[in-house]
């Protein structure tokens, strides 16, 4: 039976370590986390068994482990740890991992890894509008006539469909890396394949959007209203661009919109939950350390490009109704530098997260991993069996 | 009447009793020490600073034991993080320099005649025999590591690289910390750990060692701070590590290259390349695994020098110490730390339990204590513990004496010799003072100046038993004084009410209570009979060791008697009780009454 040859990889060990997991070498294995996880089960005791694989250095294991990925870090584990070996924040660690590890291509994931990279991260796309701004010489002078943001759109959308295109791209390598990853390594239990593949995107899919094993945090679920607010907040946003993108492309939509019109009624509401929830959420991160964890790198990236989307975004359609052209411009410019951020590093930054937690919940239902039981998921201790 | 009973019988205990004139000889106080590692040098060098002249007997050339050949040591003090230099020169040095210690290498003990005290220690150095007088003696002759070659599967003695936790202190010493694997003196990048080889497993050592687990936690923090590149497994039963050893184990666990798991390891075998792969079942991991080794270290247990002959004692009982458990010749672990059955020698270190070197320092330090103790009682003609400062010792009326040997094999400490014909031949100085041998003697020629079989039967005896016409029932409970007897005292204290027909005698331990009081007790028409002591048997709680359990085996053979007196032998009961089971005494009290209640007054009432 030397086929179940363990190697430990010491670097790992440290990644797992520099990417938020410091804490990780201090569990003693008593699983006090999975007594307290509504994921772990009789047979699969999570985060415990995750916690001596990340010790171990299995690297392969984890990255293929869709648990890592189900779970919210809610920070029950962390809060009930006795040893102070924060299993939930070495799960968030795991998962950052995973971004870079699963990069394509792989330097990209590098330079997201670290803030020493950030000045070029937002450089790239500065450069790029200054350079249409030059071409299209309204670099030196604003443009006169009524404020108009549709007169960039042909280099605009040429960027942000060759890097949206590029980035499915580099998304669809991850998926697939991870994907084949869990297959590869999960043993297929009786379950596998009972509920086709449709069925379980559904399944996901309705997790996602309605939140409820979200929900089920019990020490940090202050988080779970910050993300519900950042989801359906850039979910509305989203469809605004996407309608508005088509409505110019196809219909030849007039714009601006009218203040009362419903599509930009629902833009404005989407700005606004969403610098709600970024408002939560920092807010939790930094007043509720105990619960929420310390916040890495990974972490602010997403966060601070999300509330600057926001954040610029209003303060763009502001200025425009003001009438200040110069001012209005610069904003934008400044909105697009983010929205390129949060577009173009898509694969690489936890906005990632999105897509592989998706696939990880897809691939749970699909291969019939065991579900956590209805009556032990209310997260409370008391109403948990411990066997 | 109540009050009146015991008034009465403390008259007459104090009419009985005369004040006891102390046994004194003339003692030597200088202590003798066996064993010359680090619990032996601890124990001389702490005798010598208080004052007492030290002889220190170590059977090798050198000084300093297993010590000597460590790499690297634990931590000694807080917060008990990081290796430390192992400093046992210093400690040699220590011994070497000071005055008052006589010290003698390459040295094993002939034999040990005498008494506490006034001990005659024959020393065999270089075919040269040496007498010496000794009042008390420390016992330190450590351990020896398990034979790893007894436990099946792990290769030891068959592989090379294969090596037990010695000989892994014996690599790292010769490698000067570089950690090169014996079969080809290549550097090794991959070492796994196999915990508890034999220990704990009832086929081999039932009991923990208690430093294993520190031990590969210590050589695993070496192996990878000579070389940041190495890999270290551990697989554990329980990581045990006692005391603020804790703050060790989790700042070893820290290392990003030190990989702990609970397993059972249960196959290792070589591979084409030389190297060795360990089989590994039951993990934490959730699934068996197999790892592939340069090395593999078994960390073996400790199992006390007690097998051959040190002591060589002149003492009737045998020659050497008797054993607790395990070959371990400890006393009550709890109670007594330190006392062996033999007065007057202590154990310490190892040879008591297994321990790292700074709990055998404490060890040592303790013994020393209790060395020191005995020399000084003794001088004063006083027992030591645990009835230290009772100047009475026990006096035979050899006139009567039938050598029935009862007494001699009885004692609980060997206090007793014998001559020809087989009679006791005493020595104080190595009695307790429990009285075992008074209970023991069917001739009740034992006795002691404040405490006989005269003087407890005669205050039994003025104990007012009620007639048979007024229905009173009468209890007598024979209370053993270390814990039966302050058991009723708390009782007291808490104002427990309890049965007021109970009449309490203390006896200094339920072995020295004579068949003869129980006869007296009933002819003099008292109901019932109580007798109550220590636990006794596994994990026994005798302050005596042995009086508890001689004193039911003595009731179990007074049974036949009783019932040839046509009385029921339920009226006489041996109870054990802990000092902390006050609280159940009334509830014991009513039902022995109970009980007595049913079979009636004593037929011998009238009598």
């Amino acid at each position: 039976m030397a086929d179940n040859l363990v190697e430990s990889d010491i670097e790992f060990v440290r990644d797992v370590a520099r990417l938020g997991g410091g804490s990780l070498k201090k569990c003693f294995q008593c699983a006090t986390c999975s007594v307290v996880c509504s994921l772990s089960s009789d047979e699969k005791p999570f985060p415990r068994k995750e916690m001596i694989w990340a010790q171990w250095g299995l690297k392969d294991r984890l990255l293929s482990d869709p648990d890592v990925w189900r779970c919210y870090q809610c920070g029950d584990c962390s809060v009930y740890c006795p040893r102070g070996a924060k299993p939930g924040e070495v799960m968030g660690a795991i998962r950052n991992y995973s971004f870079k590890s699963y990069a394509f291509p792989r330097f990209m994931g590098r330079l997201l890894s670290s803030p020493r990279y950030l000045p070029l991260l937002f450089a790239i796309p500065g450069v790029l509008f200054l350079i249409v701004l030059q071409h299209m010489e309204a670099l030196s002078t604003v443009p006169s006539g009524p404020i108009a943001f549709t007169r960039f759109d042909n280099y605009v959308d040429l960027i942000f469909v060759t890097v949206s295109i590029l980035v499915l791209l580099a998304t669809g390598t991850g998926v697939l890396k991870f994907w084949k990853g869990m297959d590869r390594n999960n043993v297929r239990g009786d379950g596998y394949g009972r509920i086709g593949i449709g069925s379980s995107v559904f399944l996901a899919a309705k997790e996602v959007l309605t939140h409820n094993n979200f929900k089920k945090c019990d020490a940090n679920n202050i988080r779970y209203l910050g993300h519900l607010s950042i989801f359906y907040g850039f979910a509305a946003l989203f469809i605004v661009t996407s309608i508005v993108f088509i409505g110019l492309r196809v219909f030849h939509m007039d714009l601006p919109m009218d203040q009362t019109n419903p599509i930009k009624v629902l833009g404005n509401l989407g700005a606004v939950t969403l610098i709600a929830g970024c408002s939560i959420a920092v807010y939790n991160r930094l007043g509720r350390k105990e619960q929420s964890g310390e916040s890495h790198y990974y972490d602010w990236f997403f966060l601070s490009v999300l509330s600057l989307i926001g954040v610029t975004g209003l303060l763009t359609e502001v200025v425009r109704l003001s009438g200040n052209a110069a001012a209005a411009y610069w904003s934008y410019f400044v909105h697009l530098v983010f929205v390129f951020s949060l577009i173009a590093y898509f694969p690489y930054s936890k906005f990632a997260h999105l897509i592989y937690r998706f696939v990880a919940i897809v691939y749970a239902r699909y291969a019939g991993l065991d579900e956590p039981a209805e009556e032990m998921v209310s997260g409370k201790m008391g109403t948990k069996s411990v066997a | 009447m109540l009050a009146e009973d015991y008034v009465r019988m403390g008259i007459t205990k104090a009419k009985k009793a005369s004040p006891p004139k102390p046994y004194i000889e003339n003692i030597n106080k200088t202590l003798l020490v066996i064993g010359g590692g680090i619990s032996g040098m601890t124990s001389a060098i702490e005798s010598a600073k208080a004052g007492y002249k030290v002889i220190l007997v170590e059977k090798s050339p050198v000084l300093g034991g297993w010590m000597r050949r460590w790499y690297r040591q634990l931590p000694q003090k807080p917060p008990y993080k990081g290796l430390q230099d192992v400093d046992i020169e210093n400690t040699i040095d220590e011994v070497k320099k000071h005055p008052d210690i006589k010290l003698l290498t390459s040295a094993e003990i002939e034999n040990i005649a005498g008494q506490p005290g006034m001990f005659d220690v024959s020393i065999k150095q270089g075919g040269k025999t040496i007498v010496e007088r000794a009042g008390s003696i420390v016992v330190s002759t450590g351990w020896k590591p398990y034979d790893a070659g007894k436990v099946d599967g792990l290769g030891f003695g068959k592989y090379p690289n294969v090596v037990n936790n010695i000989t892994m202190e014996d690599i790292a010493v010769q490698g000067k910390g570089k950690i090169k694997r014996p079969s080809d003196n290549k550097d090794v990048k991959s070492v796994v750990f196999v915990q508890c080889v034999g220990s704990r497993d009832k086929d081999h050592l039932p009991y923990c060692s208690s430093v294993c687990c520190l031990v590969s936690l210590k050589q695993a923090s070496y192996i990878r701070s000579s070389n940041p590149a190495a890999k270290v497994y551990i697989i554990y039963k329980d990581m045990r590590t006692p005391g603020q050893y804790e703050n060790f184990y989790k700042d070893t666990q820290a290392d990003d290259g030190i990989f702990l798991t609970k397993g059972d390891v249960f196959l290792l075998h070589r591979s084409s390349d030389k190297s060795l792969t360990v089989e590994v079942k039951n993990t934490l991991l959730g699934e068996d695994i197999s790892i592939k080794a340069d090395m593999v270290v078994l960390a073996t247990g400790m199992v006390p020098a007690t097998d051959s002959s040190i002591l060589n004692l002149r003492y009737r009982q045998g020659k050497e110490l008797p054993m607790l458990k395990y070959g371990f010749p400890d006393s009550n672990f709890i109670c007594f730390p330190y006392e062996t059955q033999r007065t007057a020698i202590y154990a310490a270190g190892c040879v008591r339990q297994p321990a790292e070197s700074k709990t055998c320092k404490d060890d040592a330090t303790g013994a020393a204590l209790k060395a020191i103790q005995a020399v000084e009682l003794e001088s004063i003609g006083s027992a030591v513990h645990p009835r230290a400062g009772d100047l009475s010792y026990p006096i035979f009326f050899m006139q009567k004496c039938t050598q029935c040997k009862r007494c001699t094999e009885e004692c609980p400490f060997g206090a007793l010799d014998e001559d020809e014909k087989g009679s006791p031949k005493p020595n104080p100085n190595r009695c307790r003072r429990c009285g075992v041998c008074m209970g023991a003697c069917p001739e009740r020629i034992v006795s002691f100046e404040n405490y006989s079989v005269d003087i407890v039967s005669s205050m039994l005896k003025s104990i007012e038993v009620p007639g048979e016409e007024e229905e009173k029932l009468r209890i007598l409970v024979l209370a053993c004084e270390n814990d039966a007897y302050p058991a009723f005292d708390i009782a007291g204290i808490n104002r427990t009410v309890f049965n007021p027909k109970v009449r309490i005698i203390p006896v200094r331990c339920l072995g020295s209570v004579n068949i003869v009081w129980i006869a007296d007790a009933l002819s003099r028409g008292i109901d019932g009979i109580m007798l109550i002591g220590c636990k006794y048997g596994e994990d026994y709680q005798c302050h005596f060791i042995k009086g508890s359990e001689l004193a039911n085996r003595r009731m179990e053979n007074l049974k036949e008697v009783l019932q040839r007196l046509v009385l029921e032998p339920e009226r006489v009961q041996v109870l054990q009780l802990a000092i902390s089971d006050y609280d159940n005494i009334p509830g014991i009290m009513d039902d022995f009454m109970a009980k007595v209640t049913e079979l009636g007054p004593n037929p011998y009432k009238s009598f």
